[in-house]
């Protein structure tokens, strides 16, 4: 049992290493990084005591997955299957709780350590046989699978626009348009198998070129839904609105780039700092998406011709 | 025509495949043989286009790589793809426009359910489904048969005598030698990452004899339960 948590820390070593940051800098890097995102979470999130709880039991959710509880169960004896499962829930919640604890929520605090343990008892976490249909079958995967993955969260943005149209609210409509985007560029965060990029008969640029016209044309549809009602209620705010869709566009392809500027590794920490550098100073973007293209196009000629 | 010639990769500086030398012709099925990391699968990813080597592969049809079909010993599903879709996306890969894709479904699969929650016979079967809906002049099947059931087996015979027929060249393996032996017409040893030698259908036995007697020897089993 004790070498399976030495197992998962050097897992966890590994990965960011993986992104090319010294294992021990990245750990004391993500400490902060997580104190300081609790602390803005805090400040800036309404009722963050709830909100801040119930994202750290989302958090333990995978854990419970069947088919990784099935392969706990027949490696270990049940006794120390059991503790193994607490002990995760436990470690994983404890950052949080302590934080809580620092905000003064105490009883929030204890219910979340509490709810951990509870949750270590159910795990059975497997994903329904219910095939959610999509609309983006024609041209699979990213969007295909992506949708099937946030249709609540998409369905949700839809909502927001409505209620930004009803209140007459042009900043909350702009809101759930970015939010559109992040969801979009989220279907991008996994990086292609290796496989799924070698069975195209195409050129690397080619390849770039459709998987880009794929993700800006699906964009697009689920982006009018949101930006056809901004456009007719507020008329005088298009070009406000249109600079919006340009600048969700734009970090899309970013985000399309990214998956192979460093490919089939996922993308450095420099490169993922260079991204986000551009996304926040849009105009960068011009230097920086050519520069993303000749970088994955390089990196694809190993596998495309 | 495909000619590996002096085909050599290594890992980290220990090689896995050593001056490796074939020819494949049109309409033949060859057979690939050895034990468990003898170098099979680098050998067909190097072929396939997948892995960097040093040597030289030629194909006189065109870009190689853009005609083979190649099924991996385990195939991986990207989740929350249906079956049809993983269809579509590698018919789409290929430029191959297939309005009636359904009509292909030659195994009964349930392609409107999510392929990463088929079984592995099922996925094997759509990913050899996929394959042949590609169009492709050169099919490299990585253990074909492993994990599917028995009339399966047989369906997938069939298809690599069809295959031979329409002129394409299979190169497969298998550790399952029935199959190997009804269905190629060479078969090639491959020995820590180095070809053995390659025999014509008939002498298989000779390939099957070897094979046997390297496997034999003290597995020393009693020693997990020394202590």
């Amino acid at each position: 049992m004790k070498y399976y948590f030495e197992l998962q820390c050097r897992r966890v070593l590994r990965m960011i290493r993986d992104l090319g940051v010294n294992p021990w800098v990245g750990l004391v890097s993500g400490i902060a990084l997580f104190i300081f995102m609790s602390f803005l979470f805090f400040k800036k999130i309404p009722y963050p005591q709830y909100i801040y709880p119930s994202l750290a039991l989302l958090y333990l959710v995978p854990l419970g997955n069947n088919s990784r509880n099935e392969f706990l169960k027949i490696t270990f004896l049940e006794k120390h299957y059991f503790m193994i499962r607490l002990l995760e829930n436990v470690i994983c919640v404890f950052p949080f709780c302590i934080f809580l604890f620092i905000q003064k929520q105490y009883l929030i605090s204890f219910l979340t350590g509490a709810a951990a343990i509870l949750l270590s008892f159910f795990n059975k976490v497997s994903r329904p046989d219910f095939v959610v249909p999509s609309p983006f079958s024609a041209r699979p995967y990213e969007f295909t699978t992506g949708f099937r993955r946030s249709y609540i969260l998409l369905l949700a943005i839809f909502i927001l626009t409505a209620i930004a149209v009803y209140y007459r609210n042009f900043n909350l409509g702009i809101f759930a348009l970015l939010m559109l985007f992040l969801i979009c560029c989220s279907f991008y965060s996994v990086n292609d198998p290796i496989f799924y990029v070698w069975i195209h008969a195409q050129s690397p640029e080619k390849f770039l070129q459709n998987k880009i016209k794929t993700g800006l044309l699906y964009s697009l549809w689920l982006s009018l839904i949101v930006a056809i009602p901004l456009f007719i209620t507020w008329p005088v705010m298009g070009f406000w609105t249109s600079v919006v869709l340009l600048i969700g566009f734009l970090y899309l392809i970013v985000v399309i780039l990214s998956v192979f500027v460093n490919y089939p590794a996922p993308s450095t920490l420099s490169q993922k700092i260079q991204m986000i550098v551009s996304m926040l100073c849009p105009p960068l973007l011009l230097f920086v998406i050519p520069n993303l293209y000749y970088q994955a196009l390089r990196r694809l000629n190993v596998y495309l011709k | 025509m495909i000619k590996v010639d002096l085909i050599s990769k290594s890992y980290d500086g220990a090689p896995v495949l050593q001056d490796i030398h074939l020819t494949f012709q049109k309409g033949e099925v060859h057979g690939l043989v050895g034990r468990n990391g003898s170098g099979k699968t680098t050998l067909f990813k190097c072929i396939s286009g997948l892995e960097e080597f040093t040597g030289t592969i030629e194909y006189d049809g065109g870009i190689l790589k853009n005609q083979v079909g190649y099924l991996p010993t385990i195939p991986y599903f990207l989740s929350n793809m249906t079956g049809y879709e993983y269809l579509v996306l590698l018919c789409n890969a290929r430029g191959v426009s297939r309005k009636d894709i359904r009509l292909y479904n030659i195994f009964d699969l349930p392609l409107d359910k999510y392929a990463e929650i088929y079984s592995t016979g099922m996925q094997k079967k759509l990913a050899i489904t996929g394959l042949l809906l590609q169009k492709n002049e050169v099919f490299i099947l990585d253990e074909p048969f492993n994990g599917v059931d028995i009339s399966s087996n047989l369906m997938i015979q069939e298809i690599l005598t069809g295959l031979k027929g329409l002129g394409k060249t299979v190169i497969i393996s298998s550790h399952i030698f029935s199959t190997l032996h009804d269905s190629c017409d060479w078969l090639h040893y491959l020995k820590e990452g180095k070809l053995k030698y390659s025999l014509p259908k008939g002498s298989f036995e000779t390939i099957e004899a070897d094979m046997r007697m390297e496997g034999i020897g003290d597995t020393k089993i009693s020693s997990f339960y020394s202590r």
